[in-house]
């Protein structure tokens, strides 16, 4: 496949552009893209402008190369305010709780999610709200950490639940819908996680 | 900027040229291809700071190349560029992409997310705001077909599907799309 130099017919017919800036190629074939747009403006285009609307879409790297060293009390501080978080979650879901479905609903504009577990998948479902055009999904650790995140334009999604990590037994859920400008439109409450025995 | 817009694209061949015409290919190697060097250099060190060295060292040894005549066919520079960026890459750079890499890992302060792509470090938040504003004033349809492809890197025949179109049709609304937001954001830089 890398025996000759790409053309620009290359790129587009095996979106090229698309996956370099996703960081999905093989290296091989990011590679020779590289050695195709040194030369090409065209397709120079494309990754510029694709690796903008990408970046435009993602969160800020913020404190990513902010090189301060962590207090040594922010892992306490992490953990008790995720534990409060917790237990506030559990409140607000108390009075009700998850009805026979297994749907739980916030308050206000908030996201209506449904946890389903099978033999070999967790499901998540949610009501997509009018404006919604992509929603993240992330499962937390008790401690506060990421565990997993997906963003999806679909209003499922299906989780092999051996590629869940074990923290994820302990942890929580959140979906979070966005419109097509990627602003935050609805929010669902935490959602404890609570595999079957 | 077409490849027929620069002086070092057009010129077929250089003896070793003259001072201003060596400055002024100077200006013009960085204005090309300073921009390609940062994403090369990100997406194999990992590292913003680091590819601006890489693209910076890149074209310091490129123009010394230039001014001592040592490049005979100037419609090969592109190729030159990325082979001098491969060679530093491979010998003086890529032990310190993994340095950075594990220090990244070890202070827990990973550069990247799960939802964010390989290049955003290079992406300032100015020029992200900017970007924003810039998609905001593209047609709907503009922004959610540039949004499926480059941020839910979704492929091309499940959004031709989706929008009832042939994988063709969707290619040639995408460069559009693309072009009617570079004449928004006018000149710009990652």
């Amino acid at each position: 496949m890398m025996d000759r130099p790409l053309t620009c017919d290359d790129v587009d017919q095996r979106e090229l552009d698309r996956r370099y800036v996703a960081g999905t190629l093989p290296e091989d074939e990011a590679s020779a893209f590289e050695a195709h747009f040194f030369g090409c403006d065209r397709c120079w285009a494309l990754v510029k402008g694709g690796a903008a609307v990408r970046a435009s879409h993602a969160p800020a790297p913020g404190a990513a190369h902010r090189p301060a060293r962590a207090p040594w009390w922010r892992p306490l501080a992490l953990a008790a305010g995720f534990v409060l978080v917790l237990f506030g979650a559990w409140r607000a879901l108390r009075p009700t709780g998850p009805g026979p479905d297994g749907t739980v609903r916030g308050s206000g504009d908030s996201l209506a999610v449904r946890t389903v577990y099978d033999a070999s998948d967790l499901q998540i479902d949610w009501d997509a709200p009018a404006a919604g055009s992509s929603y993240r999904v992330r499962i937390y650790a008790a401690d506060g950490g990421v565990l997993l995140e997906r963003t999806i334009t679909g209003k499922t999604l299906r989780i092999a639940r051996d590629s869940l990590p074990a923290a994820a037994e302990k942890g929580a859920l959140e979906v979070q819908a966005f419109d097509a400008l990627r602003r935050p439109v609805a929010q669902s409450p935490l959602i404890p996680l609570r595999p079957p025995q | 900027m077409g490849a027929g817009d620069s002086p070092v694209a057009t010129r077929g061949s250089s003896l070793a040229p003259s001072q201003p015409a060596t400055e002024a290919l100077e200006r013009d190697l960085a204005a090309r291809f300073w921009e390609r060097l940062r994403v090369f250099g990100v997406r194999r060190l990992g590292d913003a700071a680091l590819a601006e060295d890489l693209a910076q060292e890149t074209l310091r040894r490129v123009t010394a190349s230039l001014r001592e005549g040592r490049v005979d066919d100037l419609s090969a520079l592109p190729a030159f560029v990325f082979q001098t960026a491969t060679n530093l890459c491979l010998h003086e750079y890529r032990s310190r992409g993994r340095e950075q890499k594990a220090l990244t890992r070890l202070t827990g302060m990973a550069s990247t997310t799960p939802e964010s792509g390989p290049l955003d470090a290079l992406v300032r938040e100015e020029v992200r705001d900017r970007v924003r504003r810039a998609l905001g004033d593209l047609p709907p349809a503009d922004q959610e077909l540039l949004r499926r492809i480059y941020y839910d890197d979704e492929p091309g025949a499940d959004t031709a599907r989706r929008l009832e179109v042939t994988p063709g049709t969707l290619r040639v609304r995408k460069h559009r799309a693309l072009e009617r937001l570079a004449r928004i954001l006018g000149e710009w830089r990652l």
